[in-house]
């Protein structure tokens, strides 16, 4: 068995962590003082380095989370290994959602003067960030684990139908926020501004990996808790009835506590 | 400017923020599933084994 006190990182998160770190410096020098402004958006065009990896990240949790929810519904598939890589894909997802609606809102109003408007994106990312918290809430509501994990999967599926809803919104509905800027056959940016949008996602896609396996451990470990600190509290409490007090408790009064009888089995 | 910098600050904060209190709730679950230091038990008693 792998020795618990381990410090909390390992070779490849390590290495993740570094890559990562790395790769943000070198984001942000790109895109705070390399990478030209824009024409039309002037200097707000470096948020583009930031936001749509964010919202890719967020959309990457929630898919691992519905992919691994398949998998554990999946008869010949389930394990609760599956189980974990869904909470651990639906709360960094989560976080990245957060950061995804705090740097749009930002965003919004640097370009539409408003900090909030109901656009269809924007409301439907409002909507995705409100289900994973119920995700969450409804983990920690559960205490069975085969329930916990089968209705935790529906919320899963459910927030993976509103990632499709979220992505194609602005194909969709005539919206405010602007359409795609990668995935289209002649992408509108180019030049330095398109590698540090390319570098901001492997970027942001290191942070995600290096999450998810903490994550995922963290999960790997609280289950071993639940399971280990019981059996070391009933050992705690045994050791405490069957110390010095509890046997000077046990004897009448007036009668001589004796010594235990020795029984030898052969 | 300003709101280029609140925008990766803000972004910056979250995910330190949740970065830092998943490794500090994994090191102190390590830490309490530790096992516990125990006295050694020589079946003698603690006169005797002096």
């Amino acid at each position: 068995m792998r020795n618990p006190v381990a410090p909390s990182s390992s070779r490849l998160t390590r290495v993740l962590g570094w890559s990562a770190l790395a790769t943000l410096a070198l984001n942000t020098w790109w895109g705070l003082w390399l990478s030209p402004p824009d024409v039309v958006q002037g200097q707000f065009v470096r948020m583009l380095y930031v936001h749509p990896a964010v919202a890719t990240m967020c959309y990457a949790g929630f898919g691992i989370c519905a992919l691994a929810s398949i998998a554990w519904l999946w008869p010949r598939l389930r394990s609760p290994r599956w189980d974990r890589m869904a909470v651990a894909g639906a709360e960094v997802g989560a976080v990245f959602c957060l950061a995804t609606l705090v740097t749009g809102s930002i965003w919004g109003r640097a370009s539409w003067g408003v900090w909030w408007t109901w656009d269809a994106r924007l409301t439907l990312t409002a909507i995705l960030f409100a289900l994973s918290l119920g995700y969450l809430a409804l983990r920690r509501a559960i205490d069975n684990p085969h329930s916990r994990a089968l209705a935790s999967s529906m919320v899963a599926l459910l927030m993976a139908l509103t990632v499709v809803v979220d992505h194609y919104a602005t194909s969709w509905w005539n919206t405010l926020h602007q359409g795609t800027t990668l995935l289209q056959p002649d992408p509108t940016i180019h030049g330095w501004q398109l590698a540090t949008m390319l570098l901001s996602f492997l970027a942001f896609g290191l942070v995600f990996a290096w999450m998810l396996i903490h994550r995922y451990r963290l999960e790997v470990l609280e289950e071993r808790y639940d399971q280990e600190g019981f059996s070391m509290a009933l050992e705690a409490r045994r050791a405490e009835a069957t110390g010095p007090e509890a046997t000077a408790g046990s004897v009448a009064p007036g009668e001589v506590a004796r010594p235990p009888v020795e029984v030898h089995i052969r | 400017m300003n709101y280029v910098i609140a925008a990766w600050l803000a972004c910056a904060v979250i995910l330190a923020l949740y970065a830092a209190r998943t490794v500090h709730r994994e090191r102190s679950l390590r830490r309490s599933l530790a096992p516990k230091a125990k006295p050694l038990r020589t079946g003698l008693a603690p006169e005797e084994s002096r």
